[in-house]
């Protein structure tokens, strides 16, 4: 069984230790959304940050094929010009092979359409942050609400959204009318119960397993995934089937 | 190894939907996942005005269930929590001052104290329940503070008192500063989790907890025997600091 983990964050430096532990853990491929660049927060970073940090996510891809899938990295804010030029050097030129969107700007802005727009011409998934947050909601993040209104808008590309446990029973049933919209199964501890919940309203085929390293413990993430009462074929599309299809792997 | 979990409770929560609503269910559960014996208290303790009413029905129903073991949920700002105390060979008492809504400085807590000091009964203090990021906006219950958790301890050195879902850096602050602070595995997270922790605080601190059933039982398991750290600590955590603690 090939395990997939679609959401990690790995840098040059947190590469090697982060790619023993998977392979202690036996999984056996990671999709890098973007890594930790000393002294550059992903929130508000600008061109130059986000050209350093996508930098390091192709040179990852480079060095282990194969391996480590990457995804490029940006903020919908800038201008659209420096947006399309990035895509272009990133996703068409480069080796990434999706789109990263944090908190920047909310999904329900049009800001994010033509990066959307691209990724229909490219067929090229995109993950997308998602919490709903009682407490320390960041300005603009998005609400899986949110994400469905993105997906209504676009409805021809796929949306991971990222955080099964965020997004709550309120946040399955936001998206559950969007056969576009997957989500992965990171974010928070590993509370009981929502993974049975979401396959019986998404179906075990929209979801995929993430561990969002290295923030995170890969054997707590797996457990979430092994614990859950779910069937055999169902963990086995969770934990790789479904992302091996979406990312053509 | 099978450990012993100092975390593990039955009932209902609002806010989630649990199958191990009884002792005999929460006994299979425990067994099928590996767990060999837990301290249990009640959920409906958390929110219900007197927890004594559940913690009866739980000390009834948990004799027939010799892996459980029973653990009363005191509220010292109740008239009645005195009586609480008044069962047989208690292993440890819960109480839960965020959601009960008192200081740990309250005199009401020093007497309670008092009363575990002399008759040497551990006390298991619950941080938190759930991330205080996704709770009902209509609920909003930050953790215990980990400063007046450090300031409670330092009062009380003889009473071992186990911090309930801390999280990793919460953790730490709580076992360095204080030498009667323990601290369960449910909550603290982070990469290589227990590796990481050990580097701050000795396996001594340390014991199994996995928040069952409001986490899944298998990402605690995991964390403890997926990690790399040695056969001793493996060991601390899993059994030998809880039956040091609570006499089992």
């Amino acid at each position: 069984m090939k395990i997939i983990d679609i959401h990690a964050h790995i840098s040059l430096e947190s590469c090697r230790q982060i790619l023993l532990e998977a392979d202690r853990l036996e999984i056996s491929h990671l999709c890098n959304l973007v890594g930790h660049l000393k002294g550059i927060s992903m929130i508000n970073a600008t061109p130059a940050h986000i050209v350093a940090m996508n930098n390091q996510t192709m040179t990852l891809v480079r060095k282990h094929p194969g391996r480590i899938t990457g995804f490029c990295f940006l903020n919908p804010l800038h201008d659209r010009r420096f947006l399309l030029k990035e895509i272009d050097r990133c996703l068409v030129k480069g080796n990434l092979k999706g789109i990263k969107l944090e908190v920047d700007a909310n999904a329900r802005s049009s800001r994010l359409d033509p990066i959307l727009k691209e990724c229909a011409r490219l067929n090229l998934p995109l993950l997308h942050h998602a919490w709903y947050k009682t407490v320390g909601k960041v300005f603009n993040e998005s609400t899986p609400a949110d994400i469905a209104h993105l997906a209504r808008r676009h409805p021809g590309v796929k949306i991971i959204m990222a955080h099964l446990t965020a997004a709550g029973i309120r946040g399955i049933l936001d998206i559950q009318p969007c056969p576009n919209v997957f989500v992965d199964t990171s974010g928070s501890q590993s509370f009981s119960g929502i993974m049975e919940y979401a396959v019986e309203k998404l179906g075990a085929g929209r979801i995929l397993f993430g561990s969002d390293i290295s923030g995170r413990d890969f054997s707590v993430q797996l457990g979430r995934i092994h614990g859950a009462k779910i069937n055999r074929r169902e963990k086995e599309l969770i934990l790789g089937l479904n992302a091996k299809k979406l990312l053509g792997i | 190894m099978n450990p012993f979990d100092v975390n593990a409770s039955i009932g209902h929560w609002p806010f989630q939907k649990f199958d191990l609503t009884t002792p005999a269910a929460l006994c299979r559960h425990l067994k099928k996942t590996g767990i060999r014996r837990a301290l249990v208290s009640c959920i409906d303790s958390v929110l219900y005005p007197d927890p004594a009413v559940f913690d009866d029905i739980l000390f009834k129903t948990a004799k027939a269930h010799p892996m459980l073991v029973p653990v009363p949920t005191v509220n010292p700002s109740l008239s009645n929590w005195r009586a609480s105390l008044r069962r047989d060979s208690l292993a440890a008492v819960k109480i839960i001052p965020n959601y009960h809504r008192y200081n740990l400085d309250d005199p009401s807590v020093a007497e309670l104290a008092g009363i575990l000091e002399k008759q040497k009964i551990p006390l298991l203090i619950q941080m938190r329940v759930d991330d205080e990021r996704n709770q009902c906006p209509f609920m909003k219950v930050p953790g215990v503070e980990t400063e007046k958790i450090i300031r409670f301890a330092r009062r009380f050195p003889k009473i071992p008192m186990v911090c309930l879902c801390p999280y990793f850096g919460e953790a730490i602050q709580l076992a360095q500063k204080t030498a009667n602070l323990h601290v369960d595995i449910s909550f603290i997270e982070t990469f290589q989790t227990l590796q990481t922790l050990l580097k701050n605080i000795p396996s001594s601190r340390v014991l199994f907890g996995s928040h069952t059933p409001f986490l899944c039982a298998e990402s605690a398991l995991m964390k403890l025997s997926a990690s790399k750290i040695p056969a001793k600590a493996i060991e601390d955590i899993a059994l030998k600091n809880a039956g040091r603690i609570f006499k089992l």
